[in-house]
């Protein structure tokens, strides 16, 4: 009894196992540590669940399949309902998918934050590895808010000053929209400052990502002049390339290739309970068939594949949604993009059928295919959770040649505009083409050539522009974010909706609401715990 | 009667022999021993009073005494639960006293905390199970002992062998754990009472009240389950064997679609929507569906049309069989109780399994006439396959529910296939694939004691106490491949747990009696408890072979390997101190005092927790004269319990890595991760104790010589400073997006009424009926500002409820409400769908949902409190009878006013997920010409969003379940002793027999999701479809060398 009192005060006191402390996190080894975990949840992956294809890296939902590019897929419309949800643009602020995607790039957010205050603290680190590591940081905050803001607008803000709970409590109308933008700028400016120009790991961005990255939100606010200049630092000074093949651009093995700006970096069998460092966001999305375990989500639309229709002389886009029959000219990277019944799938040395598209009655024959892995791959996990080691490119080389086009255009110089236009098609013309499955020659009929007249119109320039863009980044995510910042989401997916629903069924009664669905509404759960402080998005 | 004049008479023969040679007026020294009539064991702390006098003294712990009387005094020797004797001191030196036990139960010794009272003392409210009559039946463990057996006591368990099982005492008085506190020979648990070998129990105590409860201080604030096992009692070895076999089956199975039906359903869903040439990959396109001779869908002719109905082919009959033999004897010096026991029952669900064996060694010895010292220890296995039920996904019985009938169980070669547009896997092929997954648990619990005696009545005793529990799993995986589910390559997942628990317990016992009327007992203690855990998993894929010798991570992919391991370690430490005094057996009083520092809160580690009671035996007053009632007691009682059942080191700041969300390939590597670390949680430095206020009024009656006893107990009970995991907002980051916190209060007040009639023993037909009505009401009664409800967690959401939210705690409502939308009807026509504005993308056939706050618009504000999964009250009635050798008895348990959110109709109902069957209901649903039902139209689309969580999921759920009827027959005893068996008795016993319920599910006794997550209290009553409760026909026989 006389022991049990004598040593009750250390006997209560008992300290966790595997931990750091707050002090033991600060030396310069530990400091790495925080650092390499805000990378980590680049892929979305922020708790035990398994369910990140809700909060996706590639924003395969929240940019593809709400666009007139890609369907919801999977098992009927209430498989992942809440992604239906976004695709006829039916949500609520309850949208499960709206709340996790926020929770992922909040969790993104405190990381950096956590980790640039303890860079602040840290003792006897390199002072240029220490301004390395902060412009790493900020930079991975900036990429974190620039995804915030443009799917929900209007975000509370906060930064690596921000430490107790009670400081989390803020209002997402603090700062105007332009504010925000200056904000997330400043990151990538500071990023750009302080990042060297190549880096060891690939996973970490230079300084020329940084300047890529400055570039995008220059092209989201509409700032050409800026964004020319950005766009034009990279292409001089970046050391990039496109790759020869466009198909190549997707391949593991041209993992962090000279067309790559910024990708998040995938890995499987690495000694992860559950493989999450592969591309777990994406793990839904593989076809059906003999080889793949028909999640059959991501499912492309009728109106892609018509997209992608060409002229059989010129091999210029025919536009108008015409629909593609067998025996029709089409641009050879359809082939790599979607899976088309009859037409070889990767390597598997078989043609991929309807009989592999899961609920094909309701989501029609379509599957993914440019960013799925080949069965045989070894980069390819055949088991659960069926992900890849293939990375996801946040920016590629194409991406910024394309915007400075863009911005060429939307300054008048349509010419400047056309000749990178061309720089794309020219390597998809130039590329392998997807062949029949003696290998004796091509799968269809490709066809692809080049603006060769000048643009006759601002109009002319910037519809093939945009097309150009739609064609070259189809399931990448982008899609929608594009068609809001262009100023015609509603226009465009109105009338999508309106002839897709006549071979899709449950696309009727679908609606884009201008000024309202060009953001997601704020998730319900920050309101209701946000003290007050957070204001809905319009409409919702 | 008899009985009483025999006793009567002895005495009387006894006076006249010892009077005639007395010698009256000498003071002279007497000693003597006290003993057990029926044992012969001494009998330690036995009062011996000089009568009219304030002489007295007690037994020590060798039972012997010593004290000085004149000649011709009487002594008087009582002690609880015996009845009382007088000796006249004649002039012999040596007064040996046999103590006979008392027959009534108010003598009845209960254990209450480290000591031991007479019922009669009592001044807390404790319910006491009647074992005795229980090993007679055939119960599988703790929870069929307790169900329905005391008033305030709530049995929540899974129909599963071996699953859960969740006792809920006088309601729900936290959020995150509800469990009581089991105290197993004075060692706490919360786990291993599935290991318990029911047989080895000889009592069960409930401490239900804070004034009984506080004792037990830190952790007592939901009541205390005390389990006192067998000790060796009789002179002569006494064997006993218990063994019952039985056949189970499920007895209410939902009726789906056949495969015709779901064919035509489809059609129907599809042309609401608008479509005009239906197509299906199985059921063609046409005008009509149309069934196949096979339903591949890549051309192949492997898989046979069907109609399967898929929840007949998971159940089956199934076995259950007990085995139980102990060996007891005990003497002065020495006792020993020896117990093996085995026991099997086969799931209902085909392939699901729980075993159990036991082995137990109580015993104690007596050493120098001063020093008792024993152990009581338990060594058990226990072996269960199971699977998931009652959750959205991954649950085998949904399922069933889910696949189509059109499937059949096998193709054309035998192995199991399943239905090539969906990726659910073959039921009973996940079950048989699962057939060798056992969850073994070895156990070692129970614990070393030794006591001293000090000086008369003041016995010191210390206990170590034990509970080691290892756990071992090997999960295999198979690969297989069916149309559409699938596992490429076969898996091995191998978890490893050790628990090791010690407790040890050290008090000071006091027990005088004073001037015969002051009876005082004093306890002091301290108490150190030690708890850690820790685990290992690893995993290989890619086995070789599938069978059971393959399954060793050796034999698979080496550069599959992966690995994983933690530990934890909390501790507590306490003091705590207990006096009772009663005056001439009237007046009680019982005061307690009890401070623990637990390891698990940082500044604010200490809290104390005071009690008291006091109780008044009005039927013991001089004025009270009443031969209809013999025994009346009104009880008061104050207290303050604690709960401290959080998780460890939420309360410290720490960095941690995570192999699922830390690490990163920042090299580029494809195969390899470099470590990062995250914040480990948001620490509450700041967490407080939380507090449980119980004041409890009650009384106990006993009328026409206590053949009727009555209790009725009002209790209200507050608890402050509610610690939950509470949500912060968003913007925090989804990785710790909680903290814990002290958040609110949460009241529950109830009333419980238990009630027994015996009739005269002395007739031939002998019988006993027991009636408990208990009525709880629970609410919150306030979270702290910037929280508007308790939720739960999404990521939990997802997994068992596909994302639903189904149920919410909110201010001033019960705990786990459901929530949500409420219909109000059908649109039954077009322009009544278009008239509302409210829901414009309805159309005639969908739901008309109430807009609340007529702000002209559904959405989230119109959701409200739709229901509760708690009853208005709940009862049991039992009848048990004997007649002549023959016995038989009734149980019956009921419950009403309870709701159920049958979340099953989400895939059943509802054509969103077109590839799952339906419900039989759909055939029901509206149509033009079938307007007069409940069941909104079928859509694929549904753009009313009619499956929203909604009134329509809500069903009343009150029932009345004959539990256990029993027929049992004893051999006369010429009969048995012919083959040497003292007793022998043998019985049928059925269970479940019926259930009164209006709920249509497979039964309305639904149970938790889980019965381990911090979230189980949040979501009560929802149905997924569940592992349902079995009807059972045991023959099993009782008997006793």
């Amino acid at each position: 009894m006389l022991l049990a009192v004598a040593c009750q005060k250390s006997f209560i006191q008992k300290e966790p196992y595997g931990v750091l402390t707050e002090q033991q996190i600060l030396t310069p080894k530990n400091v790495e540590g925080l650092i390499i975990s805000a990378y980590s949840i680049l892929n979305g992956q922020m708790d035990e669940a398994s369910n990140a294809y809700n909060s996706p890296a590639s924003n395969w939902s929240f940019g593809s399949v709400t666009s007139d590019d890609m369907y919801k897929g999977g098992g009927g419309t209430g498989d992942q309902n809440s992604i239906n949800q976004m695709e006829l643009f039916t949500v609520t602020p309850d949208t499960f998918d709206i709340g996790r995607k926020w929770l992922a790039l909040y969790e993104g957010v405190r990381r950096a934050n956590v980790a640039l205050h303890a860079l602040s603290l840290v003792k006897g680190m390199a002072p240029g590895l220490k301004a390395e590591r902060i412009g790493e940081m900020k930079f991975l905050r900036g990429h974190f808010y620039f995804e915030l803001k443009i799917i929900y607008n209007r975000i509370p803000y906060y930064d690596e000053n921000t430490v107790g709970i009670k400081d989390y409590y803020v209002s997402n109308t603090k700062y105007s929209s332009a504010e925000l933008w200056g904000k997330i700028e400043g990151d990538f400016k500071a990023a750009f400052a302080a990042l060297p120009s190549t880096q060891a790991d690939p996973g970490r961005p230079t300084k020329w990502a940084a300047e890529a990255y400055l570039c995008k939100t220059y092209i989201y606010q509409k700032k050409w002049s800026q964004a020319i200049t950005a766009a034009d630092l990279v292409i001089n000074n970046g050391g990039y390339r496109l790759l020869k093949n466009f198909s190549a651009t997707f391949l593991p093995q041209n993992d962090n290739g000279p067309d790559v700006i910024f990708a998040i970096q995938y890995s499987i069998n690495d000694g992860s309970p559950k493989n999450y460092n592969g591309s777990i966001g994406d793990r839904l999305i593989p076809p059906g068939g003999p080889r793949y375990p028909r999640y059959g989500f991501e499912r492309p639309s009728q109106n892609l594949v018509n997209a992608f229709k060409t002229d059989s002389i010129t091999g210029l886009p025919i536009t108008g949604n015409s629909l593609v029959r067998p025996g029709d000219y089409v641009d050879p990277r359809l082939d790599v993009t979607v899976a088309r019944p009859g037409i070889p799938y990767k390597d598997l040395g078989i043609l991929y059928e309807k009989s592999w598209a899961r609920d094909a009655a309701v989501y029609g024959p379509f599957e993914a295919k440019k960013r799925v892995l080949s069965a045989n791959s070894p980069y390819y996990l055949a088991s659960w959770p069926y992900v890849s080691a293939s990375n996801y490119i946040f920016i590629r080389y194409a991406d910024v040649l394309l915007w400075k086009a863009e911005a060429l255009i939307e300054t008048g110089d349509l010419e400047g505009g056309r000749a990178l236009i061309n720089v794309i098609r020219n390597r998809a013309k130039n590329s392998n083409y997807v062949q029949n499955l003696a290998g004796t020659g091509n799968a269809a009929h490709y066809k692809i050539g080049l603006y060769t007249k000048p643009f006759t119109s601002f109009t002319q320039a910037i519809n093939a522009l945009r097309l150009e863009r739609r064609l070259e980044f189809a399931a990448e995510g982008q899609r929608f974010f594009d068609l809001v910042r262009w100023g015609i989401a509603a226009p465009v997916l109105n009338s999508y909706f309106a002839s897709e629903s006549k071979l899709r069924g449950y696309l009727t009664g679908a609606h884009f609401v201008k000024g309202k669905n060009e953001y997601m509404p704020i998730p319900q759960s920050e309101i209701d715990l946000g003290h007050g402080l957070i204001t809905q998005n319009p409409g919702y | 009667m008899k009985k009483h004049v025999q006793g009567f008479s002895v005495l009387f023969l006894f006076l006249i022999f010892t009077s005639a040679f007395q010698a009256f007026g000498q003071n002279i020294q007497i000693s003597g021993k006290v003993t057990d009539a029926s044992t012969g064991q001494t009998l330690p702390g036995v009062s011996i009073l000089v009568k009219n006098t304030t002489v007295g003294t007690t037994t020590g712990l060798n039972g012997k005494y010593s004290l000085q009387a004149k000649i011709g005094s009487k002594l008087v020797f009582s002690y609880i639960g015996y009845q009382t004797q007088s000796v006249v001191v004649s002039n012999q030196k040596i007064i040996d006293v046999v103590m006979k036990p008392t027959a009534t139960s108010l003598g009845q010794v209960i254990v209450t905390g480290y000591m031991t009272e007479r019922k009669r003392d009592l001044t807390g409210a404790v319910s006491v199970v009647k074992v005795g009559k229980m090993i007679s039946q055939p119960v599988s463990g703790i929870d069929k002992m307790l169900q329905g057996r005391a008033a305030g006591v709530d049995v929540i368990s899974s129909g599963a062998p071996g699953g859960g099982v969740a006792v809920r005492i006088r309601g729900f008085s936290t959020i995150r754990n509800d469990d009581p506190l089991y105290i197993i020979d004075g060692v706490p648990t919360t786990s291993g009472i599935n290991l318990l070998n029911p047989y080895d129990i000889k009592s069960i105590q409930i401490l239900k009240d804070a004034s009984a409860a506080s004792i037990y201080g830190s952790r007592a604030a939901n009541g205390v389950i005390i389990i006192t096992t067998k000790q060796g009692n009789s002179r002569n070895p006494r064997i006993s064997f218990n063994a019952y076999t039985g056949i189970q089956s499920v007895f209410h199975l939902p009726h789906m679609l056949s495969a015709k039906e779901y064919g035509e359903a489809y059609w129907q869903a599809s042309e609401n929507d608008g479509i005009t040439h239906v197509t299906n990959a199985i059921y063609g396109s046409g005008p009509s569906p149309v069934i196949p001779a096979f339903i591949n869908t890549d051309g192949k002719q492997t898989i046979p049309s069907a109609n399967t109905d898929w929840l007949k082919v998971i159940f089956k009959p199934a076995v259950v069989q007990s085995y139980d033999l102990s060996v007891s004897q005990g003497t002065k010096k020495k006792r020993s109780f020896f117990a093996l026991s085995y026991f099997n029952r086969q799931g209902i669900l085909k392939y699901t399994n729980f075993k159990r064996i036991t082995a137990r060694i109580n015993s104690d010895y007596m050493l120098f006439d001063k020093i008792k010292i024993g152990e009581n220890l338990l060594a058990g296995f226990s072996g269960s396959t199971k699977t998931e039920t009652n959750s959205e996904l991954n649950s085998v019985v949904y399922d069933a529910y889910k696949m189509l009938s059109i499937a059949p169980v096998y193709d054309i070669n035998g192995n199991f296939t399943g239905n090539p547009l969906s990726d659910i896997e073959n039921p009973l092929g996940k079950l048989y694939r699962n057939r060798n997954n056992v969850q073994k648990t070895y156990s070692l619990f129970g614990n070393l004691y030794s006591q001293y005696e000090l000086t008369n009545g003041l016995i010191a005793k210390t206990s170590l106490g034990l509970d080691v529990s290892v756990f071992n799993f090997d999960n295999f995986n198979p690969s297989f491949q069916e149309p559409d589910a699938q596992n490429a390559v076969s898996e091995l997942n191998v978890t490893n747990r050790t628990n090791i628990n010690w407790v040890w317990t050290n008090t000071l016992n006091y027990d005088k009696t004073f001037a015969g009327k002051n009876s005082l007992n004093v306890l002091l203690g301290t108490e150190a408890i030690n708890n850690s855990m820790r685990f290992t998993t690893a995993y290989r894929n890619n086995f070789p072979l599938d069978n059971l010798n393959s399954q060793v991570l050796n034999f698979g992919n080496g550069n599959s390997q992966r690995n994983s391991g933690d530990k934890f370690e909390n501790s507590l430490i306490s003091y705590f101190g207990k006096v009772n005094y009663s005056f001439e057996n009237k007046y009680l009083f019982s005061a307690t005092l009890r401070r623990d520092g637990t390891s698990k809160l940082k500044n604010y580690k200490w809290g104390t927790f005071p009690a008291f009671s006091v109780g008044w035996r009005i039927s013991q007053e001089g004025f009270f004269h009443s031969n209809f009632i013999n025994n009346l007691k009104f009880r008061f009682g104050w207290g303050q319990t604690g709960n401290q059942s959080i998780p460890p080191y939420v309360t410290v700041a720490s960095y941690s890595s995570n192999p699922y969300y830390s690490n990163y390939a920042i090299t580029g590597s494809q195969n390899s991760v470099t470590q990062g670390y995250t914040l480990t949680g948001n620490p509450n430095p700041n967490l407080k104790w939380e507090i449980t206020t119980q004041s409890d009024v009650g009384f106990d009656l006993g009328l026409m010589k206590n053949r009727i006893t009555i209790t009725a107990d009002y209790f209200i009970k507050k608890t402050k400073n509610l610690l939950f995991n509470r949500s912060l907002p968003p913007v925090v980051g989804g990785t710790n997006v909680t903290m814990w916190d002290n958040v609110g209060s949460m009241e529950n007040k109830g009333f419980e009424f238990n009630m027994n009639y015996k009739n005269d023993p002395s007739k031939n037909f002998k019988f006993s009926v027991m009636l408990n009505v208990s009525v709880l009401r629970n609410k919150l009664t306030s979270l702290r500002t910037g929280i508007d409800f308790i939720g739960i967690n999404p990521a939990i959401l997802h997994i068992v409820n596909f994302d639903q939210e189904t149920s919410r705690t909110v201010v001033g409502e019960p705990i786990a409400s459901f929530y949500g939308y409420t219909v109000i009807g059908i649109f039954q026509s077009q322009a009544a769908a278009d008239a509302d504005k409210a829901q414009p993308n309805a159309v005639a056939g969908d739901f008309k949902f109430k807009d609340l706050n007529h702000d002209g618009i559904i959405n989230d504000k119109d959701k409200s409190i739709i229901g509760s999964p708690l009853p208005k009250f709940t009862y049991s009635l039992s009848f048990n009878s004997q007649y002549k050798n023959f016995d038989a008895s009734v149980f019956f348990i009921g419950s009403q006013g309870n709701k159920i959110y049958d979340l099953s109709r989400y895939y059943t109902d509802f054509f969103d997920l077109s590839n799952y069957n339906k419900s039989e209901r759909t055939l029901n649903a509206w149509t033009p010409e079938n307007k007069n039902t409940n069941v909104p139209r079928l859509s694929m689309n549904d753009p009313n969003h009619n499956d929203r969580p909604s009134t329509y999921f809500i069903h009343n759920a009150s029932y009345l379940i004959l539990k256990t009827l029993q027929i049992g027959y004893t051999f006369p005893k010429r009969i048995s002793m012919k083959i040497k068996i003292k007793r022998l008795r043998i019985y049928l016993e059925a269970t479940n027999l019926f259930t009164i319920t209006p709920y249509s599910g497979l039964s309305p006794e639904v149970g938790l999701q889980n019965y381990t997550s911090d979230n189980r209290n949040l979501d009560i009553g929802v149905d997924r479809g569940i592992y349902p409760p079995s009807r059972t026909f045991t023959f099993g026989v009782n008997f006793n060398l």
